[in-house]
């Protein structure tokens, strides 16, 4: 090409780019947006009568636009469950998450249904010192491809923030910060940490934090060490730690925090900012970041001081937790540090006694308002296509608060009267976020609110496993042997059945658990002699049904279900839910219990009765909305050609039925 | 003095820095760190004996190929390898005097830079902790006067008796300059002017002036307690998608602009 015609060519390139962006801009509509609000835990009972109160003013709003439904939700009825039913259109069968906990099948070993860390390949060992030769992966468990993925193919912008059931995030085209399944940096769902040198608060074992004791030696000091991930360049996987020296005047009731080269002053019944540290698996050679908040509960006379779970700092974090990688930093940059693990509230703190109900819902506020800063960032940069934010704190507010509500409950007379409100300033709060979202509607922006279930009053523990023992399906060996995990109080070989989880029931079998008792061609018969006898369980204190529907998985979800789905799916009645001890296994000695713990309220029952609710400005044209009918739907007000496969489109189809 | 030599050098950074002060941190630290590298590489070369480090290396460079093509012969290696261990403490040696001639400029832009680009400026919503040590002694709870300007005061006030130490916090009040006021002295708080790319202040103390010239965040003060410091976060630079620490970024641009230097200019290291 000679000079002259490549500057021609360089010179009509820009114009003709220019001329076509211009054309196609008089042609194109302007940039399609879709706000999606998931709330989890957003009951439909409970909004209409907030509604009816004048409560929640831009829901009304919604409401008239669109009409205020039930959304179908999962079998069972569980947060990770049902958004991986929203996220892939499909039930479990499909996606694989059927609980909270899942179960090796043969070795009957529990553990988390969403993610998990597999170890480096090689590794060289030297002395006690581990060295990976590669490095270890996080992976998620969820299957099935996400909804958005026919957004992002056709170049439409997706950003998906504190998405449940994404840890790690799909690789892909959306923007995604992941929310519910994120860990923290201990590896748990939350862990606190509570420093005291109250012998008291020392005693209780049971789980969701660490009590640490601590001593002054008179020096108005104490050394705190603060146990963070674990290290796997040592032998046996210790845990790194840091050292707080916590220095306190009792006549000025305050303390100074000295760690890692920062001082933070804190009076009694004050937060801290949140506080970076640094945990060193090899001293300066590799380490971790996490971020923690600490809390004085009390300084006279004893000490008292909550750090909370350590999250992965957004800023440099440790594990994936956003993709692209630096969305997480981006934001954190622009916002300041946030709570990344994927149940922010300290419900566990609360159920402890180490949160008093007012220290509870103020961290939930903490939590809120960050949630909120979050939410508004997002809103002011979004300019097209689909905007899709989690709200956790009404599902777990909901759970540590039902007690107000319902006078069923064996806590309401002794809650505090302050917090009857609770619930309902909740949805307040939740009410203006619908009310921003619609301020930010222009002609080409739908709005849409939905909640993956609702909720009930959860009064009475049913221990399933002890039920189980009771008729003769599981075989305890010794008395003693009741209050530990199954795999020492029970005899296998004469064992049918075993819950596990939440909501599910598995059966012993020969050709799939090891030293299992029942053969493949008696589990259907067992499981329908199973179904009659949970479906007739009452309860002598009410006399009312305890279990709704027992539903059996293969003839719920018939077709071929993965080698550790459950057999049974237990739907129980409203007020009922199987026991903290049944999830993990135990045999306690009743079978109905009071639930005495402040996690009043439950949605893992039938799935009947809990729906969740759906509030659109599209009108709705089919009467039945399921979450799995959300992300097909969804992409049909972007127009793309093809739409994901799962569930119905039920803003444009007619129901031919 | 040095109170005069540590004002002159503060001085000279800020004068280096005016073209940065509305751009973000970054920008001027990234001059400086050039720019460091470009001065190390040029006094460099100006101290040291290029013909003796270039003949040097030369000769380094022969031992290693005698080594090589003498692999056969365990005795001529042995013997090379002396040769070789010898150069290389030579050229150590002609290598050490402009390292020390370099390494008092070098110390003075570490802290004119930790100064700078090593601590975040205090933030309205998030009270600094500042701590205060008495060398003679804690006062009497009721004895101690603390005043601000261009600060608010938060209670309360934490007396550590066994280390000495008093701590409260501030929070900055107005865009003015700060000033704290402790048992009658005044001393400056954290920016020394409203700029970006300005002195951060994180302490004071009334010891000697010497260090404080390579310890240019810690304003001196005569009188009083003895010494203070205030407890400000540390600033994380993003860079090729990392979030580094100053010292990682001057270290990574000097290094690279060093190295450059050396190229462009042919300087023997």
């Amino acid at each position: 090409m000679k000079r002259r015609e490549f500057l021609k060519i360089a010179g009509l390139s820009p114009a003709a780019l220019i001329a076509m962006n211009a054309g196609c801009s008089r042609t194109s509509s302007p940039a399609r947006r879709v706000i999606v609000l998931g709330i989890d835990g957003m009951d439909p009972f409970l909004l209409n009568s907030f509604i009816h109160e004048g409560v929640m003013p831009n829901a009304a709003i919604l409401m008239a636009s669109g009409g205020l439904n039930r959304l179908g939700t999962s079998n069972p009825p569980q947060s990770p469950v049902a958004w991986s039913n929203f996220i892939t259109g499909y039930g479990p069968d499909v996606h694989g998450i059927f609980d909270f906990i899942h179960r090796d099948p043969s070795t009957r070993i529990p553990y988390l249904s969403t993610s998990r860390v597999i170890g480096p390949d090689r590794i060289i060992s030297i002395s006690d010192w581990r060295l990976p030769l590669s490095g270890a992966k996080v992976e998620l468990l969820r299957k099935g491809e996400p909804f958005w993925n026919s957004l992002t193919d056709e170049g439409i912008p997706v950003t998906m923030v504190k998405l449940p059931v994404d840890f790690p995030p799909d690789k892909g085209k959306a923007k995604i910060l992941s929310g519910l399944g994120t860990p923290d940096m201990r590896g748990s769902q939350g862990s606190f940490t509570f420093f005291t040198d109250d012998a008291r608060s020392i005693t209780d074992k049971t789980s969701g934090g660490i009590v640490v004791a601590v001593r002054d030696y008179g020096d108005n000091c104490y050394a705190c060490r603060i146990k963070g991930p674990e290290n796997s360049m040592r032998a046996g996987n210790p845990s790194m730690e840091v050292e707080a020296k916590v220095w306190v005047d009792r006549d000025a009731d305050a303390l100074r925090i000295d760690i890692q080269g920062e001082s933070i002053l804190l009076a009694a019944g004050e937060w801290s900012r949140w506080v970076r540290m640094r945990f060193d698996a090899i001293p300066n050679i590799s380490s971790v970041n996490a971020i923690g908040r600490f809390y004085v509960k009390e300084i006279t006379p004893k000490l008292k001081l909550y750090l909370s779970p350590l999250n992965i700092d957004p800023l440099n974090p440790a594990l994936p937790i956003s993709e692209p990688q630096d969305y997480s930093s981006d934001l954190a940059r622009n916002l300041g540090p946030f709570y990344t693990q994927g149940f922010p509230e300290d419900t566990k703190a609360l159920s402890r006694g180490i949160f008093s109900d007012e220290e509870y819902l103020h961290q939930a506020w903490l939590v809120l308002r960050e949630r909120l800063d979050l939410f508004h960032h997002e809103l002011n940069r979004f300019r097209e296509g689909m905007l899709f934010f989690y709200f956790s704190s009404l599902d777990l507010n909901t759970h540590m608060f039902y007690r107000v509500l319902d006078p069923g409950s064996p806590l309401y007379a002794s809650t505090d009267p302050r917090f009857k409100g609770a619930v309902r300033e909740l949805y307040s709060q939740i009410d203006r976020v619908i009310g921003e979202a619609l301020a930010a509607r222009d002609g080409n922006t739908e709005v849409i609110v939905l909640s993956d279930h609702g909720f009930a009053p959860f009064n009475r523990s049913f221990n399933l496993n002890t039920w189980l023992a009771h008729e003769g399906y599981a075989n305890i060996t010794s008395s003693h042997a009741r209050n530990q995990d199954m795999f020492a109080a029970i005899d296998w070989a004469s064992t049918a059945a075993y819950g596990l989880g939440l909501n599910c029931l598995y059966i012993n079998r020969s050709d799939r658990e090891e030293n299992g008792a029942v053969p493949p061609e008696q589990v259907y018969d067992l499981l329908l002699r199973l179904k009659q006898d949970l479906e007739s369980v009452t309860d002598p204190a009410t006399g009312r049904r305890v279990i709704s529907n027992a539903y059996i998985t293969s003839d719920f979800y018939p077709g071929t279900l993965p080698l550790f789905a459950p057999d049974m799916i237990i739907g129980y009645a409203r007020g009922y839910r199987s026991s903290w001890q049944t999830t993990l296994g135990s045999y306690p000695e009743d079978v109905l219990v009071d639930n005495l713990d402040p996690w009043s309220g439950t949605h893992c029952i039938d799935p009947g009765l809990v729906p969740g609710i759906l509030l659109s400005t599209v009108p709705l044209s089919l009467p039945d909305p399921n979450l799995m009918d959300m992300g097909k739907s969804i992409s049909s007000l972007f127009g793309v050609p093809v739409l994901p496969p799962g569930g119905r489109n039920i803003f444009t189809e007619v129901n031919s039925g | 003095m040095m109170n005069a030599a540590g004002i002159l050098i503060s001085g000279f950074f800020d004068l280096l820095l005016v073209p940065f002060r509305t751009l973000p941190h970054f920008w001027g630290l990234l001059f400086i760190s050039l720019l460091s590298g470009l001065g190390m590489i040029t006094v460099f070369r100006f101290a040291s004996n290029q013909n003796k480090i270039s003949m040097l290396r030369r000769r380094m460079g022969g031992e290693i190929l005698g080594i090589l093509l003498h692999l056969s012969n365990p005795g001529t290696v042995v013997k090379f390898a002396v040769k070789l261990i010898w150069s290389n403490t030579v050229y150590l040696m002609y290598i050490l005097i402009p390292l020390i001639l370099l390494a008092i400029p070098f110390m003075l832009v570490w802290g004119q830079l930790d100064a700078r680009y090593g601590a975040a400026e205090m933030d309205k919503d998030d009270p600094v902790t500042v701590t205060v040590f008495f060398e003679d002694g804690l006062p009497a709870r009721d004895n101690l006067e603390i005043g601000v300007s261009g600060l608010e005061l938060m209670p309360p006030v934490l007396f550590i008796d066994t280390l000495d130490e008093v701590s409260f916090r501030i929070l900055p009040d107005g865009n003015s300059l700060r000033n704290l006021q402790i048992e009658g002295v005044s001393v400056k708080v954290a920016r020394t002017g409203d700029w970006n790319g300005c002195r951060i202040l994180r302490g004071f103390d009334s010891g000697s002036s010497f260090s404080r010239l390579f310890s240019p965040w810690i304003v001196r003060v005569d009188g009083g307690p003895g010494s203070g410091w205030y407890s400000l976060p540390d600033i994380r630079y993003a860079v090729f998608g990392g979030h580094w620490s100053w010292i990682a970024v001057f270290l990574l641009f000097s290094s690279i602009s060093a190295i450059a230097g050396a190229k462009i200019f042919k300087v023997k290291i």
